[in-house]
């Protein structure tokens, strides 16, 4: 079992510390305060997890500002797609080591990060041995973030960045733990200069912080039972299960989304641009529709930087590019069978659904309840995905036996 | 329409048909009236406040009055629930960890069959303990013993969270509770910086003022019981649970002593000796936390002007005589001598030997801190504490 955090701890004190940051940012115009602000919120609300999470990644996003420069001046050299290449291991690797061996990792993670502290101050270590055990939070974010910003300034898009605006960028504090993989172009801008908050900002940012915390507090927070579905299905029947794995379905969405729009929310008050992660994927009509309202900025990091790639813009291409796609979005949640199956399975979805669309358009003007049946169809499509993410191959085949045919105690 | 247009919209309906959060004041009002608007909502719509009687905790053998009122579980926000003294009681606060109190053993228990009265005086015990109750721990629960107005304070301190590396809080609740607990003595104030979250601030603020927060602990039971409804699932029948024993990986234990442990034991971290010798010894880091914490704890006791009672866990005597873990044993009574030497309050007794040397050495032990039975210690604590209240009351044990 590899120990959790607390995602509600964690987001009802950046709520909390917003009373002090927005008024604090509204009133800094200078860029270095702004940063230095920024990076040390960032930074206690990790403390406040563990210290030896806030070591690891000052010193993860300090290692991303020591390439950073390097990759952007010899972004349109010969020698630049090898520095970028290089440079891409610095955030990929230990997410790719804690994918593949998650117990071994987390134990080398806190181990070595207490051992940094312990060099550091011993207050500080001796608060770092009473709090508990934890998985690297956020690395999967932060990884895909620091690949994001070195694969632009590669590209030209992002110029060269001193430390502090790469440490403030990997630090601003609804970004740390579920996301969404924000660009940095989504929060330059506050860190150069004074973003006024004006009303209509927010009223918005606002706005998704109580979406947020209606999708966790009255969907998710009742469907919360459901998550012992995987650890009880043998116990149970058929028609509970189905139940059980459909109250999942939206617990898994609510929980996600609702974290997701308080970070959003939380982000535009603070001066960023961020965008929306989620956009109803549940009232979807298609997979390839669905795909692009669910963790929206994971999908737009992959269409960006491997899907746009991959086929160039030649169709003959599309179907390996969209396959390869969905094969990396399967393994952002594990180096596994499991995991290269969901994939799969999506990426066949998609392709049949692009064939299928190609040969007979949808109509514009379908009646509500064939949308509806689609939505539902989508939904059931999906949710019946999920046991491939949290369980291993073997598991999840019992799983969809248990589906069948009930439990094996029942 | 998309996501972004239904925000827009919403937020165009705000500003524009409403009229509202259209400035700085406006945001000001509306913040205002929301919080009115929850303290009224608390007041109307509060469940009756939880009290110390809904801790679920298993009865005492041979059965007592003992009041138990710290939580029982770590969702527990309402903290140390004291029912509060009643005039012609002579209240009785005693703090520990499972020293005091491990399932049906309880050493309060034991005493109150002993001792009927102080005085004129009924005697009521409320017992605040908590497994692995930390030093830090007995802080807060000394303060709020304090803040019930008893009339003396028995404090057990367990000698292996004492140390500098385990003094500390692993009770997140307790910082909900009562937010404000460290912030009373300097030398605690960095540690409620460390541990207490601006959410927890918010939280205890709450609980302080707004009713339905401060039944929170009673609100929970009844929402979880409203959500079991939409429970379908049935939980894993034996048939199962033999089939499929739980996949604890064995690196990865669910709390951080174990885990720290298990790294500086080097797989020992299971054997409970080896695991006191570990966490007594250290990882030498040596900051004096815990020496500040225990003298503020002292002078807290002695501030109180009540008589505390303040003694170091009894350990099982086969354990201290063991030539392999007696120097583990020296050098605890080391550091309680070092406690006693601070200790200038008149009203606070430290006893720097463990009490396990001096009663019947045949008490059976669990391991080697919890007793089978309390009643020789208790035997030997009603000598003690009754010669203590006597001498700074002037009343009797009856």
């Amino acid at each position: 079992m590899i120990p959790v955090f607390d995602s509600f701890q964690f987001s009802f004190d950046l709520v909390v510390l917003l009373a002090i940051l927005v008024p604090a940012l509204s009133l800094v115009r200078g860029g270095f305060g702004r940063r230095a602000l920024i990076s040390l919120s960032g930074v206690y609300l990790l403390f406040l997890i563990a210290p030896r999470l806030a070591v690891f990644h000052v010193l993860f996003w300090l290692l991303i500002a020591a390439v950073q420069p390097l990759v952007s001046r010899t972004g349109e050299t010969k020698a630049g797609p090898w520095v970028l290449g290089g440079a891409l291991l610095a955030p990929l690797v230990p997410v790719v080591l804690w994918k593949v061996w998650p117990v071994e990792f987390v134990v080398e993670f806190n181990v070595l990060s207490n051992g940094i502290i312990r060099q550091l101050s011993s207050w500080l270590t001796v608060v770092d041995l009473t709090a508990p055990i934890i998985g690297p939070v956020g690395l999967s974010f932060s990884a895909f973030r620091a690949a994001d910003l070195l694969i632009k300034s590669n590209l030209g898009l992002v110029d060269r960045l001193s430390p502090g605006r790469v440490l403030a960028y990997g630090s601003f504090a609804p970004l740390l733990t579920v996301g969404p993989i924000a660009t940095y172009g989504e929060v330059a801008k506050t860190l150069e200069q004074r973003v006024p908050i004006d009303p209509r900002r927010g009223v918005d940012g606002t706005l998704h912080i109580v979406a947020g915390l209606v999708k966790l507090w009255v969907v998710a927070a009742p469907l919360a039972w459901s998550t012992e579905i995987f650890a009880v299905a043998d116990s149970n029947s058929v028609p509970r299960l189905w139940i059980g794995l459909i109250a999942y379905g939206w617990y898994f969405y609510a929980n996600f989304a609702g974290y997701s729009d308080i970070a959003v929310g939380a982000g535009r008050l603070m001066g960023g641009n961020i965008q929306e992660n989620f956009a109803r994927p549940y009232f979807q009509t298609s997979p390839s529709a669905f795909w692009n309202s669910w963790h929206i900025s994971l999908t737009r990091f992959l269409r960006v930087n491997v899907f746009t790639p991959i086929t160039m813009g030649r169709p003959s291409r599309q179907a390996a590019a969209a396959m390869l796609t969905m094969l990396l979005i399967g393994l952002w949640h594990g180096v596994n069978l499991a995991a290269v199956v969901f994939g799969l399975y999506h990426g066949v979805s998609l392709l049949i659904h692009r064939r299928v669309s190609a040969a007979r358009p949808a109509p514009a003007d379908r009646p509500m309840v064939v949308r509806v049946g689609l939505s539902a169809a989508i939904f059931i499509w999906f949710t019946l995905s999920l046991p491939l993410i949290e369980l291993d191959l073997g598991e999840a085949a019992d799983f969809y036996r248990a589906l069948l045919v009930g439990g094996r105690f029942t | 329409m998309s996501i972004d247009m239904t925000y827009q919209r919403m937020t165009t309906a705000i500003l524009e048909r409403f009229r509202v959060a259209g400035s700085w004041r406006s945001g000001l009002r509306i913040g205002v009236a929301f919080l009115v608007g929850l303290l009224v909502l608390g007041r109307v719509v509060a469940p009756d406040a939880p009290t110390h009687l809904d801790r679920d905790t298993v009865a005492d053998e041979p059965p007592s009055d003992v009041r138990y009122v710290a939580p029982t579980n770590r969702a527990d926000v309402a903290g140390f629930l004291a029912p509060g003294p009643n005039d012609g009681e002579f209240n009785v606060a005693w703090i520990g960890g499972s020293e005091i109190k491990l399932n049906a053993v309880s050493l309060p228990g034991e005493f109150s069959t002993r001792v009927e009265a102080v005085g004129n005086e009924q005697l009521v015990i409320d017992a605040y303990s908590i497994i692995g109750m930390r030093a830090l721990d007995t802080y807060r629960a000394a303060v709020a013993a304090i803040d019930n107005d008893a009339d003396a304070l028995v404090i057990v301190l367990n000698p292996t969270f004492t140390t500098d590396e385990w003094s500390l809080s692993e009770w997140r609740n307790l910082d909900v509770s009562d937010p404000m607990a460290l912030m009373r003595d300097r030398r605690t104030v960095p540690w409620s910086i460390a541990l207490t979250s601006p959410g927890d601030m918010v939280q205890g603020a709450g609980i302080e003022t707004v009713p339905l927060l401060a039944a929170s602990v009673e609100a929970n039971r009844r929402q979880q019981g409203w959500f079991d409804t939409f429970d379908v699932l049935l939980p894993a029948n034996d048939a199962q649970i033999a089939a499929t024993s739980a996949e604890v990986d064995e690196r990865l234990p669910t709390d951080s002593t174990s885990f720290w442990l298990l790294q500086d034991l080097d797989g020992g971290g299971t054997d409970i000796a080896l695991r006191i010798v570990g966490i007594v010894d250290g990882f030498g880091i040596g900051t004096g936390q815990s020496d500040s914490i225990m003298n503020a704890l002292v002078d807290l006791a002695g501030d109180a002007e009540i008589p505390v009672y303040l003694y170091s866990a009894a350990l099982n005597p086969t354990f201290i005589n063991d030539e392999r873990y007696a120097p583990t044993a020296t050098e605890i009574e080391r550091r309680w001598a070092r406690l006693q030497e601070y200790n200038t309050h008149d009203n606070v007794i430290v006893v720097p030997e463990m009490l396990s040397r001096e009663f019947d050495t045949d008490v059976a032990y669990f391991d080697p801190i919890h007793t089978q039975t309390a009643g020789p210690l208790a035997d030997l604590l009603v000598e003690r504490l009754c010669a203590q209240w006597m001498d700074r009351t002037e009343r009797a044990c009856r």
